[in-house]
């Protein structure tokens, strides 16, 4: 049986949630990938507000709220690809052939492995802030806490404490299930620019040895597909490669949840909650109304949360 | 520059100098201890000990003998290495620094302890001075023209190595290695065409020889071959 109800309407909800928007901002590096191909990327980003559709918070009967047209400006988004070709080994050859028993070879020449620096090839970073349009949605459910205020003296008494601001609290807390960069695209014009930055690392290279990489590998194109796996259009692949796990995606995310756990918290309530100041006239102490549990619901109007005393 | 640009830019190489793909080899005919002295840039560098048992062993293949001195093969030079009765041993080097070797039977005066210092007795080996038997083995990458020359006679050839041939989705494979031989009479053949990354074998015949083989003039490739533009 509910003891109490404590509401907080969609207006403060937006209130705080605009607040949210307007102060986040993220700049970090990070690396990712595996295999052939690895990246390191330098990514600057905030919320946009200055669209004409406005970043909106929905509260939903199933208890969750949704965030929606909240739109990425990349101040930066640079991608330094890194490629390790494979291995190449020659030399092995037969010094000494076996004259005595037929393919037989009493010396060997020791082999040579080539391309094993890793990566052997580092294009310039691809500056891709002004090719990529992202939108975040994000699907959140929430929750109540007991926060225990750090403050707290222990001779403090309840009443002392909700004077001197110690006192303990149940908040509103949000935990984000989904956070989504969708889309995350790519302009194809961005293939121009990886091919002229992928020709102009190997182009650095001696002729001759550029010339003999591409031999070896049959040439830009085999390379390009066979080895770095683009069979299709770069701009796929990139985002390919940016979702990879643990990647750039995955970090932004992290970023995203983090931010939103920590600024989307709201106090409820004190616990104990003052009902009565003391009347030292009257000789009565304060009345304090302990706080056992609070749970909540959401519908679209307001978060609900019910009390029980105890 | 990296070491794969080098190794493919090299310019140079030398039997008396060994480093990276060049190797020498080398059969000994007695069993027996022999002591096996490094040279590195033309200095003493360190020996190592090896051991030529009587027996050969089914399976000779030849022995490797990794003159370098880098901290992980300082215990097997220390342990010294093992060899069969009339089996090759290639000696070969590190990339960084031109090495030499000379093997000395340890009866000789002087030729037992490890000294690196190189004794005045005659050497049963010696990577500046191959004999008769001996081979020199190397891959050359750079494209261009070689002047190919025993150093130790007025032997002397060419070597044209090719520019590298993109052939779009088909991946280059290298084709088996070349062979001469090195005599009193020259280098046979003295005009060699080679791919690029193909290997090279010279055998010595009948003369002592120290090879060298020189890029006189780099192949830089057609101005067309600016494939990845």
């Amino acid at each position: 049986m509910t003891d109490f109800t404590v509401a907080v309407s969609s207006d403060v909800v937006e209130e705080a949630f605009a607040d949210i928007v307007e102060d986040f901002s993220a700049d970090f590096g990070g690396d990712s990938g595996s295999g052939v191909v690895q990246l390191h990327y330098e990514v600057a980003f905030h919320f946009r507000n200055d669209t004409a559709v406005k970043p909106r918070i929905t509260l939903n009967d199933d208890n969750t709220l949704s965030v929606s047209n909240l739109k990425v400006l990349w101040d930066k988004l640079d991608v330094t690809i890194g490629i390790d070709l494979p291995t190449w080994t020659i030399g092995g050859f037969c010094i000494i052939p076996d004259l005595v028993h037929k393919g037989g070879c009493n010396l060997r020449a020791p082999t040579v492995t080539l391309f094993g620096a890793n990566p052997d090839i580092t294009l310039p970073p691809l500056k891709l802030d002004g090719f990529i349009n992202s939108e975040i949605t994000i699907n959140t459910s929430v929750a109540t806490a007991h926060v225990t205020n750090a403050n707290r003296t222990s001779g403090e008494s309840d009443y002392d404490a909700h004077v001197n601001q110690h006192a303990n609290e149940w908040q509103l807390k949000i935990h984000p299930r989904h956070v989504n960069v969708l889309p995350i695209e790519i302009d194809d014009s961005v293939a121009a620019v990886f091919k002229a930055e992928f020709s102009q690392a190997l182009n650095s290279l001696p002729a001759p040895v550029r010339d003999m990489i591409l031999a070896i590998f049959g040439g830009v194109e085999w390379l390009i597909e066979h080895i770095l796996g683009i069979v299709g259009e770069i701009s796929d692949w990139l985002v390919q490669q940016l979702s990879v796990p643990h990647g750039l995606l995955d970090a932004i995310e992290t970023k995203i949840i983090d931010h939103f756990e920590e600024k989307f918290t709201r106090t409820l309530t004190e616990d104990p909650r003052l009902l009565m100041k003391p009347d030292p006239a009257k000789s009565l102490g304060p009345l304090m109304l302990p706080i056992a549990a609070l749970s909540l619901t959401i519908n679209s109007h307001e978060i609900v949360a019910e009390g029980k005393v105890g | 520059m990296t070491d794969l640009e080098k190794l493919m830019m090299q310019s140079k190489v030398d039997s008396g100098a060994l480093s990276g793909p060049s190797v020498v080899a080398h059969r000994f005919d007695q069993a027996g201890d022999y002591v096996v002295r490094v040279l590195k840039r033309a200095r003493p560098s360190h020996a190592v000990r090896l051991t030529v048992g009587k027996r050969a062993r089914k399976d000779a293949a030849g022995t490797h003998l990794n003159v370098t001195r880098a901290a992980s093969a300082e215990k097997a030079l220390a342990k010294g290495i093992r060899a069969s009765h009339k089996e090759y041993v290639l000696f070969k080097a590190p990339s960084d620094a031109p090495h030499a070797v000379v093997v000395h039977a340890t009866g000789a005066a002087e030729a037992g302890d490890l000294k690196p210092d190189i004794p005045a007795e005659t050497a049963e080996f010696d990577s500046r001075r191959l004999g008769p038997g001996d081979v020199f083995s190397t891959i050359l990458f750079r494209p261009g023209t070689y002047v190919l020359k025993n150093k130790l006679s007025k032997a002397a050839g060419t070597i044209a190595v090719s520019y590298p041939v993109i052939t779009p989705r088909v991946p280059y494979k290298v084709p088996g290695p070349v062979r001469i031989k090195c005599g009193r009479d020259g280098f046979r053949p003295a005009t060699i065409k080679m791919k690029p990354a193909q290997g090279l074998v010279i055998t010595m015949v009948d003369t002592e020889a120290r090879i060298t083989i020189v890029l006189e003039s780099p192949d830089e490739g057609p101005a067309s071959a600016a494939a990845a533009s």
